[in-house]
């Protein structure tokens, strides 16, 4: 079944490179969190900041795919890259008054 | 930290990695009590730890969902934007709400949920969608989400497979990728905090990237009506958890 909203166009293929965007982000964050461990239990202190922007990356990974998609929308359907981009705003205001305490 | 604990913190993430993704929850109710129950993390840390492994999970599943279309990416943005101005008016609201109540009517609502989601022998044809109320719904959860600090897949999966007739396949895998959009803010806000321990979140998190990649590329060879089912007795677990918090409040 079609479950889409009406009025929207989309753009083909979007799906499969966001796939590959989450795949990218995802893998290079576990290839950071794996060698961040393997350091550190060889005694090379570097490997705890590797886990650190493991994890950063990894976080940030769903925020960085939908901009991507917004991007890319924008044209096709801008209603849905408009409403990605509502989240993104909401997402970037909500870390920053969280960082001001 | 140790090679033991490194191995029991991957095993937490990779069973809860397994049942987010089959179920297209996040899994902070098995990751919590979990972190906090047998590896002693102190409860802030355990729901940091958390929210770091749910969109870890989302971003394992969605790399095996999208490429096979099983996510309704349209629909999922759309839903999702009203969650997160849901959750903004919850998080304005929230000084002015008894709790006590909210977590019976709640518990009402999930219960009413699980009763509908129970597997039933499915009728002819395709069902109509409702897109505003699925709209409605998706508001309503964000405001839910924000007072209660529950959410995610237990509200996303009955407004995807009852409101808008999407398979429990495609149900589950659109859920988990609009769980990690909204987890991901939270967990964002909790690192610059800085409640997350790095290294505890790291390890569990390979494990649930482990347990949900595997998951998510055989979880089509699973009964539907068994997933549906166990989904409705998490529904029902929830709904009890609702009511003894409720309890607590008065």
């Amino acid at each position: 079944m079609d479950s889409r909203t009406p009025d929207d166009g989309w753009l083909p293929g979007a799906e499969r490179w966001a796939g590959r965007g989450f795949a990218a982000l995802a893998g290079s964050a576990v290839g950071l969190m794996v060698g961040g461990f393997l350091l550190q239990w060889g005694g090379v202190p570097i490997g705890t900041h590797l886990i650190d922007v493991g994890v950063l990356l990894l976080v940030s990974s769903p925020i960085v795919v939908l901009a991507g998609l917004a991007l890319a929308l924008r044209r096709h359907a801008p209603r849905v890259a408009l409403l990605a981009l509502a989240i993104i705003v909401m997402y970037v205001v909500g870390v920053l008054i969280a960082s001001r305490g | 930290m140790s090679g033991a604990e490194f191995l029991a913190l991957f095993g937490i993430g990779l069973g809860t990695g397994v049942i987010g993704a089959l179920l297209g929850i996040g899994g902070g109710v098995i990751l919590v009590p979990g972190l906090a129950l047998i590896m002693g993390v102190p409860l802030r840390a355990a729901v940091a730890t958390s929210l770091v492994c749910i969109v870890a999970t989302s971003v394992a599943s969605s790399i095996v969902h999208l490429p096979r279309a099983r996510v309704s990416l349209l629909l999922a943005i759309e839903l999702e934007s009203f969650t997160v101005f849901g959750a903004v008016v919850g998080g304005l609201v929230a000084g002015f709400i008894p709790a006590a109540p909210l977590y019976f009517a709640f518990a009402a609502l999930l219960g009413y949920t699980g009763y509908k989601m129970w597997p039933r022998r499915k009728a002819d044809g395709p069902r109509k969608t409702h897109i505003h109320w699925a709209r409605a719904a998706s508001t309503g959860a964000g405001v839910i989400s924000s007072l209660l600090g529950v959410g995610g897949g237990v509200l996303k999966v009955p407004v995807l497979n009852l409101l808008m007739d999407l398979d429990f396949e495609r149900t589950t895998a659109t859920s988990i990728y609009m769980i990690g959009l909204t987890t991901a803010t939270g967990a964002m806000i909790y690192l610059v905090r800085g409640d997350v321990h790095f290294r505890v979140a790291a390890a569990t998190a390979l494990g649930t990237i482990a347990g949900s990649g595997v998951a998510a590329l055989v979880g089509h060879r699973f009964d539907t009506r068994a997933l549906k089912g166990a989904f409705a007795l998490l529904l029902l677990y929830v709904a009890y958890e609702m009511v003894r918090h409720g309890l607590a409040h008065t």
